[in-house]
């Protein structure tokens, strides 16, 4: 992945020399190249296809009002993941997502079950659940990291896309996973004490 | 080779490491009882991990992507809005519209974070602030554009910004209304002219709109520092802070010769001294009833806007002497250039109004602006020329 996209003409804009047929394939090449990751990210937070589908459009929508200067001297697959990391976990961290994650994730085994089907699509979705929980609470960055490299990432996707030295990143990655697996034990005591 | 580290165990472990360096860790490992006991330590945390991030992937069906397919779909849903941001967006994503370019970085910093609670609220989260009146601070513009690095500083910073700015209200392009009646009907509140001006050749009423940013304060670090401002410490208790701000319908009337382009201010072509800025007899009254800004209470705003003052290029005495004079309950304070700005205070119907007006040698020569507050609502009256036109004017308003 590239750390800054080469662009020789404006993708979206008000240059002067903007024209609406180079503008629109350049924004199709950054569509094309980054909406799988954009998008898996996405899944990945709000578990729900059609939402993540919304979400990833949105993205794209705010990425096509940056000025043509910003796109040209800036790192557009870092901001794309950067903005996708945050939609997704803003979308989690609305009222309807909080209630229907946390107090599920805590609640579900003492109320009995709310879901019908096969065992392990049951435990599936409320182990999801619990981690979505986990994601949500934790800083954009660190959720990004995990989500990113969770799907496959290289260290110097990753590095490009947080902005940091790649040296950094294992370190980084480290701090993530504890993170997660401290805010993950937390949760779990508490839905034992519930 | 001494002990090695967990970053360096994490790297190999996730096979990131080249050939030679892989080795020497591997043999290291053979021999080093403490390191192997760390590495499988490290492999069982990074294994759970993964296992929990495995179960949120999709599954069969749900897990095929066709990106064209899906351009497709975004192209028939948002195809016609790709060439029309909105320009009040643009300011706050690039703030490339200011009245001094050089001022804009520093008003984002400092702008948004120029209240304090100044009343509890029922939600126990958030205070919600309410401009009543405006502060104008001098600064060193130099500081964020001088140098080599300018340019990239000033990107930097309006990354941060642009990165972290959620718009959670669109107010769509702005629509013109035949009388200020009519402007006040579609505004939401009475619209006030100039009669000693005229009849307005314009009047256009913007939308309501919103947006929040969530407060990283490590990448606010990682920004002092890549500008070189590492002495500058931005409070831990900042870090995951969120600001929102919404901001009401404004009305915007213009005076004079002005340019007939939709909303665009008159540029260079139009006979304006300086692009995107009024020209000729053209005068902007614009009004907009106070924005809402929403702020953690535990949020040390005057620590915050101190930073954002010394990027700006403020001493830290100076910046810590003037955020004290400063009533961080009700004050919307403003950046100007120093070296090309003065400003003063004047009576406007009662209450202190501020005016700025630009050096006669600088960039900005002859331009001027007025901004006062009253009964919650900001007005702002901006020219081209000399402010004695504005001032008088402000007398005759209705």
């Amino acid at each position: 992945m590239e750390a800054t996209r080469g662009l020789t003409q404006p993708v979206i804009g008000t240059a002067s020399s903007y024209q609406a047929g180079d503008a629109d394939s350049e924004f199709e090449a950054i569509f094309l190249e980054h909406y799988k990751r954009v998008l898996a990210i996405l899944v990945h937070l709000v578990g729900d296809r059609a939402q993540a589908e919304e979400l990833a459009n949105e993205v794209f929508w705010k990425l096509s009002r940056q000025s043509a200067r910003w796109l040209l001297t800036n790192n557009v697959g870092g901001w794309l993941y950067r903005a996708a990391t945050r939609a997704g976990i803003d979308a989690l961290r609305s009222a309807a997502h909080r209630k229907r994650y946390e107090h599920a994730a805590a609640l579900h085994n003492q109320e009995g079950a709310l879901e019908t089907g096969p065992l392990d699509d049951v435990l599936r979705r409320e182990e999801a659940a619990r981690v979505r929980a986990v994601l949500q609470s934790m800083k954009p960055a660190q959720a990004q990291l995990l989500l990113m490299r969770g799907s496959g990432a290289s260290y110097r996707e990753l590095a490009d896309a947080l902005e940091v030295a790649i040296g950094s990143v294992g370190t980084l990655l480290n701090r993530a996973e504890l993170e997660f697996r401290k805010r993950y034990s937390k949760l779990a005591e508490r839905k034992e004490k519930l | 080779m001494s002990c090695l580290t967990d970053d360096l165990l994490h790297t190999r472990m996730d096979g990131e490491l080249g050939a030679a360096d892989s080795h020497e860790v591997d043999q290291h490992l053979r021999c080093c009882a403490d390191c192997h006991a760390r590495w499988s330590k490290l492999a069982e945390q990074t294994a759970q991990v993964r296992a929990s991030l495995d179960q949120l992937a999709p599954q069969g069906e749900a897990a095929a992507i066709d990106p064209a397919l899906a351009y497709s779909r975004y192209r028939q849903e948002y195809g016609g809005r790709l060439q029309a941001y909105p320009q009040w967006l643009n300011r706050i994503a690039a703030w490339k519209r200011p009245l001094w370019s050089g001022v804009a970085v520093a008003c984002a910093i400092v702008l948004v974070l120029s209240f304090a609670p100044g009343r509890s609220w029922a939600q126990k989260i958030l205070a919600m602030l309410r401009v009543q009146k405006v502060a104008v601070v001098p600064v060193d513009v130099s500081a964020l554009t001088a140098g080599s690095r300018g340019n990239a500083r000033e990107n930097l910073i309006a990354q941060f910004i642009s990165d972290n700015v959620v718009v959670t209200l669109d107010p769509g392009k702005p629509s013109p209304a035949p009388d200020a009646a009519a402007a006040s009907a579609m505004a939401g509140f009475p619209v006030r002219t100039l009669d000693e001006l005229g009849s307005p050749q314009r009047i256009l009423v913007s939308g309501e709109g919103a947006f929040h940013m969530t407060l990283d304060r490590d990448r606010m670090q990682a920004v002092l520092d890549q500008t070189g401002r590492s002495d500058i410490q931005i409070p831990a208790a900042v870090d995951g802070s969120t600001v929102a701000v919404h901001i009401p319908k404004l009305v915007r009337s213009m005076y004079g010769s002005c340019p007939e382009k939709g909303d665009q201010p008159p540029t260079r072509e139009s006979g304006g001294a300086v692009p995107g800025l009024p020209a000729g007899n053209c005068i902007d009254f614009i009004q907009v009833p106070s924005p809402i800004v929403s702020v953690p209470p535990s949020l040390n705003l005057s620590a915050l806007a101190e930073a954002g003052l010394q990027v700006a290029g403020m001493s830290a005495a100076e910046a810590q002497a003037f955020c004290r004079t400063v009533d961080w309950s009700s004050t919307l304070v403003i950046p100007i250039p120093e070296r090309d700005s003065s400003h003063r205070t004047v009576n406007v119907e009662g209450v202190n109004g501020t005016l700025i007006e630009a050096s006669p040698h600088g960039n900005f020569s002859g331009l001027y602006t007025l901004i006062w507050v009253k009964n919650g609502i900001i007005y702002s009256l901006g020219g081209n020329g000399s402010a004695s036109r504005a001032l008088a004017a402000v007398q005759s308003l209705n």
